[in-house]
């Protein structure tokens, strides 16, 4: 099937709460997952296939995602494998704004993220909390996350001995 | 944070450094495992074997707890490590942890400590699956005596000295290695670093692809003896030699023979009276070729080169197929610039970087994305009149330079509608004309400015 036509064609999309949210190809194409889907449904086009459900993203992460991908839809996406390679990159200020959310909706989006296989987004938001994470101590990691301390005095003292040896002094 | 998976947490702890990584093995049990468990965390994690000065007293006063510790497995038995540097610690511990870490163990640096070479092959011999291991200075004592123990077997796909004495070899003389980069002070004394000994060791080795020296104090032929090289077998797809002599062209070309047809990059930097031309002329698979400093005529077109750096611009024309260009030093007069039109147009030249451009014109380049101006005093616009699919734009002013680039940002952004990236290094530029050019060029991704001035006005 030819996926490429310069027409953009209308296509909804169906969250996992029911919500439909209507968006354009040439946006859901840059999902990997929903390529792979489109393109198995063969003749019968594009205009016809009906809505599709994504039964594991919620209408509120969708409308996010939704969002990121219409605004990059003409842009040229880095496969996996480049962007494996790279480290510390220029963020673009769009981008920037954009990942300015609660770490609930971001911990969403890169569940999203990474069920509709889009990897530019996906490294986005990984890098962001990554991002979080630099240069703090495990006590601000932990009241960031709201993670619970699970450790036992003798345990983390012997993780801490084996990190003396990590460290150059 | 429990409603992520695992594969998510792995995809952002890959962007962490050592210390981020560190910090997250105390904050819960759960991230403690999953670092743990993965190699290729574990791989930026080095351990250091070394005392600190907090270690030292604890050393002395129980010595014999801390090797406990380490001999029962209890400090390094949970954690895999990869990659391990070697400081000022005791022999006997540092063998003892050989022994304990073993065949996980990928990478060893031997960063100080002045070991002794028996020590180096002991703990070798237990880091069979070593793949990169790198001497630093002093790192090894020197010393004239054979080795009596056994000496390890092994695969290494990098090995790096970095002025070290040339005893470190007799440790590998049953090794076979990919990559060879030997970085030799002046410092380094003739008695420590003997080139006959690099020679010897190449004789041994019939898989190395890559071969870098720099700086090698004294005369690369002492290293290459007729006898000797009749007995390498290995063929070079990459060559590199920084500041070395040459003075035997007989020895250097008969060295260089076997390799005239796997060749695919070399780079030759401040290699002083001795001429290129005849053992360039002979290599027929070079693609990449990086020549400065270093005397050189060239007479005939190399039509495989697609990678070329140099300084002067006047051999362009022997390399007809090349897609990157690196030119350090573009000075032209007046009456030249149609030479410099001449060199440069190349069908399918698609990035380039020159280095103080001086002229008043620049060719219409149809292929050509990506341009970084380097080193410059002031940007003549005029060079993107001819070329307005450019992409990518880096601009970098000579230093010491004051510039302002209000007028040229606003050029720029007129004339080159399909710019995605555009990167300024230094200088001072009034936001106005930056909020100008993000209207103008639709395309524009990448907006970077490093040690820039943004000014209201």
């Amino acid at each position: 099937m030819d996926i490429d036509r310069p027409s953009d064609p209308q296509v909804s999309v169906v969250s996992s709460d029911g919500t439909m949210f209507h968006t354009t190809l040439k946006s859901i194409l840059l999902s990997g997952t929903i390529k792979d889907m489109i393109e198995h449904i063969g003749e019968g086009g594009v205009e016809n296939m009906g809505a599709i459900p994504l039964q594991n993203v919620d209408s509120k992460t969708l409308e996010i995602v939704i969002k990121w991908i219409e605004h990059h839809k003409d842009n040229i996406q880095p496969t996996s494998e480049e962007i494996k390679d790279k480290t510390a990159d220029f963020i673009d200020p769009w981008d920037e704004n954009f990942l300015e959310m609660d770490l609930d909706k971001l911990y969403n989006l890169i569940t999203a993220a990474n069920y509709l296989n889009i990897p530019q987004l996906l490294w986005l938001s990984t890098r962001k909390i990554a991002m979080l994470i630099k240069n703090r101590t495990p006590q601000e990691i932990r009241s960031l996350f709201n993670i619970e301390d699970d450790w036992t005095p003798q345990e983390i003292e012997a993780v801490q001995k084996e990190n003396q040896w990590c460290e150059e002094k | 944070m429990d409603l992520l998976p695992k594969e998510i947490f792995l995809e952002i702890f890959k962007y962490l450094s050592s210390s981020d990584l560190i910090a997250l093995t105390e904050v819960c049990s759960t991230f403690n495992q999953l670092i743990s468990s993965t190699e290729r965390l574990l791989d930026k994690i080095p351990v250091y074997l070394q005392y600190s000065q907090s270690r030292i007293d604890l050393a002395r006063s129980q010595y014999s707890e801390i090797s406990n510790l380490i001999i029962n497995g209890i400090r390094f038995g949970r954690r895999k490590y990869t990659k391990i540097f070697i400081g000022e610690i005791d022999k006997e511990i540092l063998i003892k942890i050989s022994e304990i870490l073993g065949e996980n163990v990928h990478e060893v640096v031997f960063k100080r400590g002045n070991h002794e070479l028996e020590t180096v092959a002991k703990i070798l011999l237990n880091f069979k699956n070593v793949r990169k291991l790198k001497f630093c200075r002093r790192s090894v004592r020197s010393e004239i005596l054979q080795l009596k123990s056994e000496i390890p077997i092994l695969n290494i796909d990098e090995l790096l000295l970095e002025n070290i004495g040339s005893q470190v070899f007799r440790v590998l003389a049953a090794s076979k290695v990919k990559k060879l980069e030997c970085t030799i002070g002046r410092r380094i004394c003739q008695h420590e670093f003997i080139p006959e000994e690099v020679g010897q060791f190449l004789t041994l080795q019939n898989d190395l692809k890559e071969l870098k020296l720099e700086r090698i104090a004294w005369n690369i032929n002492d290293m290459l003896e007729n006898e000797n090289i009749n007995q390498m077998k290995f063929k070079l797809t990459s060559l590199s030699l920084n500041d070395v002599i040459i003075d035997d062209s007989n020895i250097f070309t008969n060295f260089m023979r076997p390799h005239f047809d796997s060749l695919k990059k070399l780079e030759l930097v401040r290699i002083e009276e001795f001429n290129f031309s005849q053992v360039l002329r002979q290599m027929t698979a070079l693609k990449e070729l990086k020549v400065i400093s270093t005397w050189l005529d060239i007479f005939r077109p190399f039509d495989n080169v697609v990678k070329l750096e140099i300084e002067y611009p006047h051999v362009l024309k022997f390399f007809p197929n090349l897609k990157e260009l690196k030119i350090s030093c573009a000075i032209f007069g007046p009456y030249q610039i149609h030479l410099w039109n001449e060199y440069i147009a190349h069908p399918q030249l698609t990035s380039i970087e020159i280095g103080n451009l001086s002229m008043l014109n620049f060719p219409h380049l149809p292929t050509l994305r990506k341009l970084k101006l380097k080193n410059i005093e002031r940007i003549y616009v005029e060079v993107f009149y001819q070329n307005p699919q450019i992409e990518e734009l880096v601009i970098e002013k000579r230093e010491g330079r004051i510039m302002r680039y209000d007028y040229e940002i606003d050029f720029i952004s007129s004339r080159l509608p399909n710019l995605k990236l555009l990167e300024i290094v230094g200088g001072k530029v009034c936001r106005r004309y930056l909020d100008l050019a993000k209207e103008r060029c639709k395309k524009l991704k990448y907006l970077r400015l490093i040690d820039v001035d943004v000014v209201a006005s």
